[in-house]
C-alpha cells in the first residue's frame, strides 16, 4: 500500500520486481487514516534513529525516490489480517525508521496457521464424538 | 503493546498499480501481511 497515486504505485512495483505482491494506491490515505498510521510534524527528521537509518539507506545506495509533490510525512503501518478478515497484528510506526521486521509478521502468520490448525482439528474431534453418540 | 486488535480490517476500495479495484473482500480465505508504507511506498 503506498500514499501515492496507481501510476506512482505501478513504477514503484516494477522498480523493484514485486510482480507478486498487490501494489494497492491510497492517495487519499483513506485506510492510514482508518488504521491509525501516524503523521507526525516535519521535525521527525531530526530523530536520532531516523537520521542513522536514512545514512544506512544511503551508504546503500537506496534510493528514497521523493518526486516533488510527495507526501514526506505520511508514516507507515504493518498488518497482519487472518483468512476471515480480522486484525491479528497492528503496528503503526512513531518514526520512519520503526517498521516491524519481517521475521515478526512471519511468525505471526504461522501462529495463525498453528491456530487455525488447531481448531480444524478439535472440530474433527467433536464430528467424531458426535458421530459415535 | 499495540500489536493486538480485535478489529475487523476497515472496508476499502481502492485502486491497485494497474487500475484494478481492489476491497477489503479481497483479503478474506488466507492469512495476509498488509503493508501500510510510507512515503514513496
Amino acid at each position: 500500500m503506498t500514499p501515492q497515486s496507481a501510476a506512482r504505485a505501478a513504477d514503484w512495483r516494477d522498480e523493484l520486481s514485486l510482480s507478486g505482491a498487490v501494489v494497492i494506491a491510497d492517495p487519499k490515505r483513506t485506510l492510514y487514516k482508518a488504521l491509525g498510521a501516524r503523521r507526525p510534524p516535519p521535525l521527525w527528521l531530526l530523530r536520532p534513529r531516523v537520521l542513522g537509518a536514512g545514512l544506512r539507506a544511503l551508504a546503500a545506495r537506496e534510493w528514497f525516490g521523493w518526486r516533488l509533490g510527495d507526501d514526506t510525512l505520511q508514516l507507515g503501518a504493518d498488518v497482519v489480517v487472518d483468512r476471515d478478515g480480522w486484525i491479528a497484528f497492528l503496528h503503526r510506526a512513531s518514526d520512519a525508521a520503526d517498521r516491524t521486521a519481517p521475521e515478526e509478521l512471519i511468525a505471526v502468520v504461522r501462529q495463525l496457521d498453528v491456530r487455525r490448525a488447531r481448531q480444524t482439528h478439535e472440530g474433527r474431534l467433536d464430528e467424531q464424538q458426535l458421530d459415535e453418540q | 503493546m499495540e500489536r493486538r486488535s480485535v478489529s475487523p480490517f476497515p472496508a476499502f476500495q481502492l485502486e491497485d498499480a494497474d487500475g484494478t479495484i481492489v476491497t477489503e473482500r479481497d483479503l478474506l480465505g488466507h492469512p495476509a501481511v498488509v503493508y501500510l508504507g510510507r512515503h514513496p511506498g
